[in-house]
């Protein structure tokens, strides 16, 4: 290596000396084939056996529902022919026995039993470990205890019992198949190599019929869908990130030439798309997860002798990937809790007049950047004097501590470890090694638990989980010469404080800032002092964002409202995330990198209390939320102002366009907007007369019909939900409606379109 | 400039860093780095690439350790001043960032800001030599060792002690 030749070329030259993929692929080429293959059968053998198990739970309560048995016997017999392609023996023999004795059932319509479904169980379970074999020495095993001969003798028997009542049906059906009909099986323990190949050729048949009919039905989300390493979706989720920077570039130098400006738009919109659909193929549905709990559950609480109902909420709220397999342990953990410590047995239930059957309720949603998974069972909760007197007990708090401590700070001795209230250690639970065990690890992703709880009436475990990589609409705020990102759904309002109005909005309380929001006192926090910026006011005034979050609810100063963004969460390394402020970073639009505001740890550090929260959790609860709008003023040169609310539903973007890429043909006024015409409405001509470079607000909003159009905007003043009287109709068919003291046209999707009159301004 | 090209010239004229290696240590290659007119090396293996006159975005509240995020394609990467963490003042212009791999044990990939890189040299690892115990206490964690040439010393620099998190520590230590 030449030390006297450019140095960073030479860098490039050792880092080209480590062959960067090629170390880490353990083999050759020519076995990644088949690797591959048993790979994709490994995991789609476990979704199959996640799907059966949830089938089968539904099935304890509906034995007759021909879909469900249909839907496990599919999910056997396709576990079945690959296991039998890649020569896994045992499997498909463990596989084969199943499917026969489905296939029975299927047949005859007939109800399968507990003893039946239990076995089938038992079954799901033996090929989970054999998968598990595989996935981890590469064969399926073979020792003493895996020898399934009892299990596959079981299944025949049961199926054979349920041939014999129905043998007429059975006869009658193998016939309409074209089956060649053998006897008819006496002793199901005992089979002959004969009657197994009639089990074989009966199966098969069932199965061609079924497809007919699958096929018929309309296809299953099998053909929709495709198997996708994660590795490949992380680079392309970097190759995109890529393309947007390439793609601001190339915006930035775009002035001039016409066409190439046509083609940068065009480019820019389509990594637009690329990049959402690219993250949005990252998310999975909780419903993954959640689907293997019915299972868990009923298990458990048959090992408790309990009876519990598990329900589910917010399944479809997605999150990326590797958050849910990180919040996977701490959920089944405390779901375990719930079972086996929540909810009571019957007779006790019954004595408190409870319904005998205990349900615990999974919910999740979306909240401010957050993910929150809520466990809530209906069962004896945790008693505080209990929990309280253990603490005492183990040493952990003294007696004066105990008795300053709040209802909250009682709770979290939940997560104490070694602590356990339950009265009897059982082996699901009970051991106190459960709880502080559920919060590193919901905290190593940077999450957090709470728990709730009410004896006598229930306990409620709420998980808060970041939502890394998620996208969420977010507003960019600047304060100081920084730009920051405000997820929208922290967001109550936003507003737009004039400097004039400003001393009549916000008042001293002693040391606090107040916010006058209508009726309410706000604690306000300014952004610039928290953050220790210096203050850039905009000239004409400072905008507030009145944040909800953990049931707090205050103003955040801010000193300008840049643009309304679809963001996505980047992670950010741990040491930036303990300052506490910050839930990730994120790339805009333009290329810039801008923290993400965490307004749950902004309210903390600004000091806001727990009394605060209790109090508002009732106001919040009592008062249905107006619709959110968002207001805008539409200024005719010359003329007067009006000002025009639109629903926020029906706004999809806030573009800033440049006047020349407007075009006005057969009297109306369009654009080509993502590769479609799009009809603009400028009621007020700002774009007559305006020089082709000058830049334009426009909104890009959403019919009732979903389809688009845009309307020409001065400026975007704020998002409020501040009705002070209800809409009224005016001449021809507009709205109109008092804001924020002034007389405000709605935007209805209906109508559409801003009649040319102004709304005049309301002299009070 | 020709301040780091001459301790190439120096380190590589010394009798053990012949070109042929020596048997009994092995080579190690680093990759020179200039910092307000003083060099310092880095392990080759641990240096992923080298971004120059990136963009950092600073991080109101951050310790003053941390220079910033710079967006490397996609990825948030926290960057860490050489400067700062050595005592000296900020600098003024051209910078550049090299970005260390990601360690075994969790530690992440992360970015480090320095002047400028100058070149990749290949050192005799047994002519490598202990910092002396007079250098103060917070510079002597980051140094791993040095290379004594003429007119002075080549000192390379401990890459997991630069991480964020652990400087994060030791200033949180240094309070208590």
């Amino acid at each position: 290596m030449q030390a006297n030749a450019s140095g960073r070329i030479q860098i490039v030259d050792v880092i080209g000396q480590v062959p960067a993929g090629l170390k880490e692929r353990p083999f050759p080429p020519d076995t990644w084939l088949v690797d591959d293959l048993v790979k994709e059968f490994l995991s789609e053998s476990r979704d199959g056996l996640d799907r059966m198990d949830l089938c089968l739970t539904a099935l304890e309560e509906r034995p007759a529902d021909k879909d469900l048995l249909g839907e496990i016997f599919r999910a056997v017999h396709t576990m079945k022919g690959a296991a039998g392609f890649l020569a896994y023996p045992r499997l498909e023999k463990l596989a084969h026995s199943g499917e026969t004795l489905l296939a029975g059932l299927r047949e005859h319509t007939l109800a399968a039993n507990p003893a039946m479904i239990d076995s089938l169980f038992r079954l799901m379970d033996r090929l989970r470990e054999v998968i598990d074999l595989i996935e981890r020495f590469g064969r399926e095993g073979n020792r003493a205890d895996d020898d399934d001969t009892a299990m596959i003798a079981a299944l025949e028997g049961l199926h054979a019992l349920a041939e014999d009542p129905a043998a007429a049906d059975l006869l009658e059906s193998m016939a309409q198949a074209g089956v060649e009909i053998a006897s008819p099986i006496e002793d199901g323990s005992r089979l002959t190599s004969e009657s197994d190949a009639v089990a074989v050729r009966e199966a098969d048949a069932s199965v061609v019929l079924h497809r007919s009919r699958t096929e018929t039905e309309g296809g299953r989300d099998a053909e929709t869908t495709v198997r996708v390493d994660v590795q490949v979706l992380d680079r392309m989720v970097h190759l995109v990130g890529e393309l947007v920077l390439i793609r601001n570039q190339l915006l930035k130098k775009r002035a001039g030439d016409g066409a190439a400006s046509q083609a940068a738009e065009r480019l820019d919109s389509l990594t637009q798309e690329l990049r959402q659909t690219v993250m949005q193929a990252r998310m999975l549905p909780l419903a993954q997860l959640f689907q293997r709990f019915p299972r868990m559950v009923r298990d458990l609480a048959k090992v408790c002798s309990k009876s519990v109902r598990i329900e589910f909420a917010g399944q479809e709220t997605a999150l990326d990937r590797s958050l849910i397999e990180a919040i996977k342990d701490p959920l089944t953990h405390t779901l375990r809790n719930a079972v086996d410590h929540g909810i009571e047995r019957e007779c006790e239930r019954f004595t408190v007049g409870k319904p005998q059957q205990g349900v615990i309720c999974l919910s999740a949603r979306q909240q401010s950047g957050w993910v929150i998974i809520e466990v809530r069972d209906d069962g004896a909760g945790i008693a505080k004097e209990r929990l309280i007197a253990r603490a005492i007990e183990c040493g952990g708090v003294s007696v004066e501590q105990a008795a300053a401590m709040t209802d909250r700070e009682v709770m979290d001795l939940v997560f104490e470890a070694g602590l356990s209230t339950a009265a009897r250690v059982t082996h699901i639970s009970g051991r106190g090694v459960g709880m502080d065990v559920v919060r590193s690890q919901v905290e190593r992703v940077g999450g957090s638990v709470e728990v709730e709880s009410q004896n006598g009436i229930g306990t409620l475990v709420r998980l808060r989980v970041p939502l890394t990589l998620a996208i969420v609409p977010a507003w960019i705020v600047r304060a100081g010469d920084h730009k920051f990102c405000i997820p929208q759904l922290a967001l109550a309002e936003l507003a737009c404080v004039l400097h004039s109005e400003a001393e009549q909005l916000c008042g001293r309380l002693h040391e606090a800032e107040v916010y006058r929001l209508r009726d309410e006192l706000l604690p306000m926090v300014s952004l610039d002092n928290l953050l220790g910026l210096k203050k850039q006011r905009g000239p004409l005034g400072f905008y507030v964002a009145v944040v909800d979050v953990d049931e707090v609810r205050f103003a955040l100063v801010v000193d300008d409202v840049i643009a309304a963004e679809e963001i996505v969460v980047k992670p950010i390394s741990s040491v930036v995330r303990q300052l506490g402020v910050y839930s990730g970073a994120t790339v805009l639009g333009d290329g810039d990198v801008a923290m993400v505001l965490d307004m749950a740890a902004i309210a903390n550090r600004a000091g806001m209390r727990n009394e605060d929260r209790r109090t508002r959790v009732e106001v919040k609860n009592a008062v249905a939320r107006p619709p959110m709008m968002l207001l805008a003023e539409i200024e005719a040169p010359g003329g007067p102002n009006q000002r025009v609310a639109f629903g926020i539903e029906s706004i999809e973007r806030i573009e800033t366009i440049n006047a020349g890429s407007l075009e006005t043909i057969g009297g109306r006024l369009m654009m080509p907007y993502r590769g479609q015409v799009l009809y603009v409405q400028d009621a007020a001509g700002l774009s007559r007369g305006a020089s082709s470079d000058q830049e334009l607000t426009l909104l890009i909003c959403l019919d009732a019909d979903e389809s688009r159009c845009g309307v020409l905007v001065s400026r975007v003043l704020e998002v409020s939900s501040a009705f002070s009287a209800q809409p009224k109709e005016a001449d021809g068919g507009a709205e109109i409606a008092l804001l924020k003291d002034r007389l405000t046209l709605m935007w209805g999707s209906d109508h559409g379109r801003i009649p040319a009159v102004a709304a005049r301004r309301n002299v009070a | 400039m020709t301040n780091s090209l001459d301790v190439v010239q120096q380190v590589r004229g010394r009798p053990q860093g012949d070109n042929q290696g020596s048997a009994k240590g092995g080579n190690r290659m680093v990759c020179l780095i200039e910092l307000d007119g003083q060099s310092f090396a880095l392990r080759t293996s641990a240096v992923r690439e080298v971004i120059g006159n990136a963009v950092l975005v600073t991080v109101p509240l951050a310790p003053g350790f941390l220079a910033g995020i710079v967006n490397l394609r996609g990825l948030m990467l926290t960057t860490v001043s050489l400067r700062s963490v050595l005592g000296l003042p900020p600098a003024e212009g051209k910078n550049c960032v090299v970005v260390l791999r990601a360690d075994a044990a969790g530690g992440e990939s992360f970015g480090l800001l320095v002047d400028q890189v100058v070149g990749v040299l290949t050192l005799d690892d047994c002519a490598l030599e202990k910092v002396p115990s007079t250098v103060s206490a917070r510079v002597q964690d980051v140094f791993h060792g040095m290379y004594v040439h003429e007119t002075g010393a080549l000192v390379v620099l401990n890459v997991e002690h630069l991480r964020a998190d652990w400087l994060a520590a030791s200033v949180q230590s240094s309070k208590d």
